[in-house]
C-alpha cells in the first residue's frame, strides 16, 4: 500500500491534471505556497501552522480520486 | 519494378518451434528462409520482399547474455545481407519484447531499418518506442493474422526508404515525434470543427495529443497521524546555501535529502531556492515558506503528527521531463518506504 501524501500548492489545476490524490489549496502564493510576507513574522507563522494543520488532516481522510480541499473545508468548527 | 527486398526475421524459441519455457535457455541460431510466423509474414510480403533468414534465440538466454546475444545474432544476420530486420511480433511476452527491441535498436545503429511488433502491455513498448517503430498488436498470438500485414507494410516502407506516415495511420506506437504538414483548412477552421464535433458528442481527433500522466491509486489514510513518522518533501528547489550538490534549476535529474533534526526552522541565509521557474525572493527571505519546518514543529508539539523525519527531500519541478520526474518520485518513495515514513507533506510551487 502506498504512503499517503498531501500536496500543498496554489496551482490546483496542474495538481489535478497530474493526478495527485490529496491536494490542499493553499492561501499562500504559488512561488512560496506557505508564505505571506504581508502578515509579519509571528502572524505569518500562526497562519502557516493553521494551513499545515489543515493540510495534515487530509492524510487521515480516505479519498478515491484527486480531491481538493482548502482551509475552510478542513478547519474544525467550534 | 523495384528489386525484391531482403528481410531477416527474429523470433524466440517458442515461435521457432523449438519449445516453450523449458527451452528458453537455447543460445542464438539461424535458419535460411522463413520459420513459424515468418511463413505468414512472407505471405504478407508477397512478391515485394523475401525472408532470406530467420534468427532465433531463447528468451532467457537473450536477457541473461544480452551483449553476447546481440553480437552473435547480428553476425549471423550479416551472412544474409538483408535490407531490413523484422522482430516479433512479441505480443505481451516481456522478455521476448525486450529482446526484439534490443536487437532491433542495435541493428538500426548499424544504419539499416528495423521494425518490431508488440502489445501495449509489453514492457518493451515503453523501453523502445521512442527509438523504434513498433507495430501495435493484440495481446496474444491469436492476433497474429491481424498484425502481420501491418508489420509487412511498414517493413516494406522502411526497407524502400519511403516516408512513414503518422503512427495512427500506419499502426505503430507513437514515438512522440511532431512533424509539420501543410493542410488546406486553417487552424481556426479545424479547431472550430473539432469544437463543434465535441459539443455534439461526435468523435474527433486532436492534432496535439498531450502526454498522459497515468494514475496512482490513492493510498489509504494514515491510521493514526498522532503517532506517525511524517516527512517533508518539496519540488521548490530549496537547498542549503550555495547549492552544494548542484541541484538543477530546471529539467532536474536529481533529488537530495538534507538534515533538519537539530533545527526548529529553516533560517534565512542558510537555505535558498534554486528554481528557475519562479521568483525565489520570498522563499529566500524565509525558507519555511517553501518547506514549513517551523509549522511542522508546532504540529509535532501539539501531537498532531507523531514525529517529523530528520531529513527533508528536495528536487526542482520546473520544465522537467515527465519520465525523469517519475523516476525521481519512485526513488524518493522507495527511500521514504525504507525509512518507515507513514505520511508525507509535499509542497509544490
Amino acid at each position: 500500500m502506498g504512503i499517503p501524501v498531501v500536496l500543498i500548492t496554489a496551482l490546483i489545476s496542474i495538481a489535478e491534471r497530474v493526478g495527485a490524490n490529496r491536494i490542499f489549496k493553499t492561501e499562500g502564493r504559488f512561488h512560496h505556497p506557505l508564505g505571506d510576507p504581508t502578515l509579519g513574522r509571528e502572524a505569518e507563522l500562526r497562519w502557516r501552522a493553521d494551513l499545515v494543520r489543515a493540510a495534515a488532516r487530509m492524510l487521515t481522510q480516505p479519498v478515491d480520486k484527486p480531491t481538493v480541499k482548502d482551509l475552510a473545508a478542513l478547519t474544525e468548527r467550534a | 519494378m523495384a528489386t525484391k527486398l531482403k528481410v531477416v526475421h527474429y523470433v524466440n524459441q517458442f515461435f521457432a518451434g523449438i519449445g516453450g519455457e523449458d527451452k528458453a535457455d537455447v543460445p542464438p541460431s539461424h535458419r535460411a528462409g522463413p520459420v513459424g510466423p515468418g511463413l505468414g509474414l512472407a505471405k504478407a510480403f508477397g512478391a515485394d520482399a523475401e525472408i532470406v533468414g530467420t534468427l532465433i534465440c531463447g528468451d532467457n538466454w537473450f536477457v541473461e547474455h544480452e551483449a553476447q546475444a546481440v553480437a552473435t545474432l547480428l553476425e549471423m544476420a550479416d551472412g544474409y545481407g538483408a535490407d531490413v530486420l523484422v522482430a516479433g511480433p512479441a505480443f505481451s511476452s516481456g522478455r521476448y519484447g525486450t529482446a526484439c527491441g534490443t536487437l532491433a535498436v542495435a541493428w538500426e545503429q548499424r544504419g539499416k531499418p528495423a521494425v518490431a511488433a508488440m502489445n501495449v502491455n509489453n514492457p518493451g513498448v515503453e523501453l523502445f518506442r521512442e527509438r523504434l517503430l513498433i507495430v501495435q498488436t493484440g495481446p496474444t498470438a491469436a492476433a497474429m493474422a491481424a498484425a502481420l500485414p501491418t508489420l509487412a507494410a511498414l517493413a516494406l516502407k522502411r526497407g524502400r526508404k519511403l516516408e512513414v506516415g503518422p503512427a495512427a495511420d500506419e499502426g505503430y506506437f507513437p514515438r512522440g515525434v511532431r512533424r509539420l504538414v501543410r493542410l488546406e483548412e486553417s487552424g481556426a477552421e479545424r479547431a472550430t470543427e473539432m469544437l463543434l464535433a465535441k459539443l455534439a458528442g461526435k468523435p474527433y481527433r486532436t492534432e496535439m495529443p498531450i502526454e498522459g500522466f497515468g494514475t496512482v491509486p490513492p493510498p489509504p489514510p494514515v491510521p493514526d497521524l498522532s503517532t506517525a513518522l511524517v516527512a517533508l518533501v518539496t519540488e521548490s528547489g530549496l537547498v542549503p546555501h550555495g547549492n552544494p550538490d548542484r541541484l538543477e534549476t530546471w529539467n532536474a535529474s536529481k533529488w537530495f535529502k538534507y538534515p533538519i533534526a537539530a533545527r526548529a526552522d529553516l533560517e534565512r541565509g542558510q537555505y535558498e531556492a534554486w528554481h528557475g521557474g519562479c521568483d525565489t525572493a520570498g522563499t529566500n527571505d524565509d525558507p519555511d515558506r517553501a518547506v514549513p519546518l517551523d509549522a511542522a514543529r508546532i504540529l509535532e508539539k501539539e501531537r498532531i503528527i507523531g514525529r517529523l523525519y530528520d531529513w527533508y527531500y528536495v528536487t526542482t519541478g520546473n520544465m522537467a521531463n515527465i519520465k525523469t520526474m517519475a523516476r525521481l518520485g519512485a526513488e524518493i518513495a522507495a527511500d521514504l518506504r525504507q525509512q518507515g515514513i507513514q505520511a508525507v507533506i509535499l509542497t509544490a510551487t
